[in-house]
């Protein structure tokens, strides 16, 4: 049965939090928080950032990785990323119903990409369970 | 012994239509209907939307004829009333009807080829009784409705004569090459739709016309496919 | 070798995901999440990726996808779409505006349902179905359009094979 209780997050927890992503790197250019069913939270980014059609389609592939994995009997499915020639998405459940997205120019690691996604991550799903 | 019918202010197409509708029920009819002009006859249909006086309907019934009423639906408050547009099942109806009113010496036919009941609404789980539709090449159909799974059923291979009449005009002969199935197949599918109403009848002038090459673009695929959903062909 | 593929589509709610559980021969993939929206009142969760059905014939398997039904999916309709042998649309009779659901589907959908062809199936027809039909008809007749119309409910496997067996009528006369 689905958990109906909903997530109450202060607004300025995630935009702090947001903001301390971006603050990790130059390489870091956007962070985007939306729901697993595909809605827009919040966001910040250093340009324009279509925010909708990013997080419908984070969504889905975020849902496609965990049953991509489940399929190759493997669980526990922790990011989903989009490797490009030029920069990576990074993907990660923040708690049941949300997914943070956080997109990267090729001049920072990948491992510290997935880092510094794994602390933020860390830090909502401590404030939503508080 | 025949029948006489008469027909009053009917087109010269209406005309044709039920002429050629009488004839092909002929094995479906009590008694055998020779359509006559300008004498006396048993019964006489009057095409109400172009003969709008009544006097003449109460002179036809003066002298001892039949009425039947051919018009518009609802306009006429008559118990033996013919619908535009002309539907076989209805022409069945009003003649069984007046056949049971006009007495005779013996029917022209053998007492096996009774009337056909045709009640107005069909239960759902019946399969309607096939009504032959005139076939010639002056008549064609077209689908406007897909029928319910109780026709679709009653007839293998049905759904690909739905699939081809859905979006052409054509004749049943048209239609049984194109769906590769038995002539009789496709007539007794037009009848059962016919009943039911999903079909739009259109009189075709011109007689000459070289039938659509079959359409069929069977794969091997989607004939398991069928097979596989419970079709017969 | 070319995927042999058929896809529902159709808005949130009306039965895509029951419709292909239905119709494949194996439970199907689902890829849904929980919904956090107004939908929530009606459903637990919602399709975001695609739902994936198979149906076994001896020599070849014929894929059958679900695609989400809300617009900003739009994106895996596209991606579903291309391909696909035919379409089934299912409509819910029982929304607000059946027709400017079924014109969303038969827009986003045309160019690949041209090419092909496609039947369609309205749910939750216990009441106003035979009305809701008539109207789509008329919607369809407007638009020169002749597509098959027929009510269904998806849980049923033989409304299912009915509404399958005329999708491939449609493909191969049509």
């Amino acid at each position: 049965m689905t958990d109906k209780k909903q997530i109450v997050i202060k607004k300025q927890v995630v935009e702090d939090n947001l903001s301390n992503l971006l603050d990790t790197s130059d390489g870091i250019y956007a962070a985007l928080l939306s729901s697993v069913d595909g809605h827009a939270l919040a966001k910040k980014s250093v340009d324009e950032l279509s925010e909708t059609r990013l997080a419908a389609m984070t969504s889905s592939c975020l849902a496609l990785g965990e049953k991509i994995a489940i399929e190759a009997q493997q669980t526990g499915c922790n990011f989903v990323i989009i490797q490009n020639t030029d920069g990576f998405l990074v993907m990660r459940r923040v708690d049941k119903k949300l997914v943070i997205t956080t997109l990267a120019n090729k001049n920072i690691n990948l491992g510290m990409v997935m880092s510094a996604t794994n602390s933020v991550a860390d830090s909502l799903e401590k404030e939503i369970r508080s | 012994m025949n029948r006489t019918i008469q027909l009053h202010g009917f087109s010269k197409n209406d005309e044709m239509v039920f002429t050629s509708l009488l004839s092909l029920l002929s094995n479906k009819t009590q008694y055998q209907w020779d359509v006559v002009q300008n004498r006396a006859a048993e019964v006489v249909v009057i095409d109400v939307d172009n003969e709008s006086d009544t006097e003449v309907i109460r002179n036809f019934e003066r002298d001892g004829c039949k009425v039947i009423t051919y018009g518009q639906p609802g306009l006429i408050d008559s118990t033996l009333q013919l619908n535009k547009p002309m539907r076989a099942a209805a022409i069945l109806r009003c003649l069984a009807e007046v056949s049971t009113n006009v007495a005779v010496d013996k029917p022209n036919k053998p007492r096996e080829n009774e009337v056909l009941s045709v009640p107005s609404q069909q239960p759902q789980h019946n399969i309607p009784v096939s009504t032959p539709i005139p076939t010639g090449v002056s008549v064609s159909y077209r689908l406007k409705r897909w029928p319910d799974p109780s026709i679709l059923k009653a007839t293998p291979g049905a759904t690909r004569i739905c699939a081809i009449m859905l979006k052409q005009v054509l004749s049943a002969e048209e239609i049984a090459e194109s769906a590769g199935l038995a002539l009789s197949s496709v007539r007794e599918f037009i009848g059962n739709c016919d009943q039911k109403g999903y079909l739009d009848i259109k009189q075709r002038v011109s007689q000459i016309r070289t039938p659509p090459a079959p359409k069929s673009r069977s794969n091997p695929i989607l004939a398991k496919l069928r097979l596989k959903f419970g079709a017969r062909v | 070798m070319s995927e042999l593929k058929l896809v529902i589509t159709g808005t949130a709610g009306v039965g895509k995901t029951t419709a292909i559980h239905s119709l494949s021969d194996k439970p199907p993939i689902v890829t849904d999440a929980d919904t956090t929206d107004e939908l929530s009142e009606i459903k637990d969760t919602t399709t975001v990726a695609f739902d994936f059905g198979e149906i076994y014939l001896d020599d070849a398997t014929v894929h059958v996808y679900g695609t989400p039904g809300q617009e900003r999916f739009r994106h895996m309709w596209e991606i579903i779409a291309e391909g696909a042998l035919g379409f089934i649309l299912l409509v819910d009779a029982r929304r607000k505006d059946p027709i400017a659901d079924l014109e969303i589907y038969l827009d986003n959908f045309r160019q690949y349902i041209e090419s092909t062809s496609a039947v369609i199936g309205v749910t939750r027809t216990e009441t106003e179905g035979g009305q809701c039909i008539e109207d789509l008809y008329n919607y369809l007749e407007q638009k020169q359009l002749f597509y098959p119309i027929m009510a269904v409910d998806p849980r049923d496997k033989s409304d299912m094979s009915q509404l399958m067996l005329s999708l491939l009528a449609m493909l191969e006369y049509g």
